[in-house]
């Protein structure tokens, strides 16, 4: 038997080997573009004084500013759509905006619909494409309530909201990788259950995980990734150097890279130089995991509540479960 | 197989009865996905501190049951994914055969609780492990041991072979000396 245990050694070890590392020797896929769809909604262009929110519009301008940066650092070719809608307007002018990269878009559920059209259009299998939304989740199912296009009358809100199965469907009709980031109450409505793993956020037991080893639901690779402001619970705006933010979002725009502390509007960066590389990188790389977790340890509101310690303005992002993280971007 | 171990070979252990033990094995993680993925596995690094609290060890064979717990990195980024890392707590069912003075093979079962730690996500698996064991150090109440665990992790989504280089340190409170062969 002693004569026989180097061979079995080597033969662990030619094992080990011809298995281990396919990662170094397997011929890389190639980038793609990067598309970006942000969408900042104040909703001071209806009746309701109640539902006007400050920080959404500086959350879609400061993101796309910051992604134009981030995928410049990448050596990626970036297409940027801006949907924003600001301010009391609500002329025919203001909703036909011309759905250009680069250009104020007013954020309709029709303009919404063109642009991912558009993306979808031109987008290959390996182009990464971000939607960001700040603006109202509808209590307590999540839909995005998105603007409206009425010059006078009454607006219903049953008409503006997007619902989870329509933005998906929607995103997923667009070649390649695709990540959905979600600065809006209920937004962890738009996350459907893994098949394989179980959150801690919401209440499952052991006997709940050994289940679903057994279910035959399989696993695949979600089509699309999300990042998610809430649970099951609001989600919150935060003051910061004279203006505001969705909590959740701000801490994103660090962990993009966007400058900290965090400059006044007039002192915005102007050109993507002054942002510094994503702070959310783990090595050289930016990922979906990555990023939630910078999130979740630099947003100002607490992630849980409990019975010993109670907290106030609870919110915790979510994103998908399952074995697979998605690689965003390298630098 | 079992059956032709023992009878070509001398069960042999110099130490026996009633003994705890740890294991500390740094391993290879190779994730053999079910699902479509760019590559055919995924590599991260593993590492396990396994402590069984109820062994026993006769002239032939030892068995025990224990508590496991580990860690898995992430796998090296390929393409637009990576394998997520995870820790994991589990309970263990081991046996061993002597085979030679210094050489035995263990084999093991487990069930574990896994986690993604920064998603906060859980999930299930077992677990199935084998080796060789090298006893390289002993005196009258303990032994160390080299050991070469190949195991399989059976999770939901993934096959993982694991293969790993580690030390067992086993401690017998009231050693009983085996006889030689």
């Amino acid at each position: 038997m002693r004569k026989n245990l180097p061979k079995l050694i080597l033969l662990l070890l030619i094992t080990t080997l011809a298995l281990s590392s396919c990662e170094l020797f397997w011929e890389k896929p190639i980038e793609g573009d990067v598309y970006t769809v942000t969408i900042g909604i104040d909703y001071k262009n209806n009746d309701n004084t109640n539902d006007n929110l400050a920080g959404t519009v500086t959350d879609a301008r400061e993101l796309f500013f910051t992604f134009d940066s981030v995928t410049s650092k990448s050596g990626r070719n970036w297409n940027g759509y801006l949907l924003v809608q600001e301010g009391d307007a609500r002329d025919a002018d203001t909703f036909n905006t011309s759905i250009l990269a680069g250009s104020d878009i007013y954020p309709s559920k029709a303009n919404l619909e063109q642009v991912l059209y558009t993306i979808k259009s031109t987008a290959k299998s390996n182009d990464l494409t971000i939607l960001t939304y700040s603006g109202h989740g509808f209590s307590p199912t999540g839909e995005l309530i998105l603007a409206h296009t009425k010059t006078s009358g009454v607006i219903s809100t049953e008409e503006l909201k997007l619902s989870p199965t329509t933005l998906l469907t929607w995103m997923g009709e667009i070649p390649g990788k695709k990540l959905i980031i979600l600065d809006s109450c209920y937004s962890g409505h738009f996350l459907e259950d893994s098949s394989s793993s179980l959150s801690l956020v919401y209440e499952n037991s052991i006997n709940d995980w050994f289940s679903q080893y057994w279910a035959s639901e399989d696993y695949t690779i979600p089509d699309i990734f999300l990042i998610t402001a809430a649970a099951d619970t609001e989600s919150w705006e935060t003051g910061v150097a004279g203006h505001s933010h969705g909590d959740f979002t701000l801490a994103l725009l660090k962990g993009l890279g966007w400058p900290d502390p965090h400059p006044t509007i007039s002192n915005n960066p102007t050109s993507v130089d002054d942002l510094s590389l994503p702070r959310a990188r783990k090595g050289s790389v930016l990922t979906v995991d990555s990023l939630y977790t910078y999130i979740k340890e630099h947003q100002i509101n607490p992630i849980r509540s409990t019975l010993f310690w109670p907290r106030t303005r609870v919110q915790h992002p979510m994103t998908n479960g399952g074995a697979m993280d998605m690689v965003l971007f390298r630098f | 197989m079992i059956i032709a171990l023992f009878t070509l070979f001398p069960a042999f252990s110099q130490l026996q009865g009633q003994f705890y033990s740890v294991s500390l094995t740094p391993s290879l993680y190779l994730s053999i996905p079910h699902f479509e993925d760019e590559l055919p596995a995924r590599t991260s690094a593993g590492f396990a501190a396994s402590l069984d609290l109820l062994g026993y060890q006769t002239n032939r064979a030892s068995a025990s049951l224990g508590v496991q717990l580990g860690t898995v990195t992430p796998s090296i980024p390929f393409g637009s994914y990576r394998s997520r890392g995870f820790t994991t707590i589990g309970l263990q069912m081991k046996g061993g055969w002597n085979i030679s003075p210094v050489f035995s093979l263990s084999s093991q079962i487990g069930t574990e609780i896994n986690i993604y730690k920064h998603i906060e996500e859980v999930f299930a698996s077992f677990s199935f492990q084998i080796g060789p064991q090298f006893l390289f150090m002993q005196n009258d109440d303990y032994q160390f041991f080299f050991t070469l665990p190949v195991s399989l992790h059976l999770r939901k989504e993934i096959t993982a072979i694991q293969v790993g280089v580690g030390f067992r340190y086993q401690y017998y409170p009231n050693p009983k000396q085996g006889q030689h062969p």
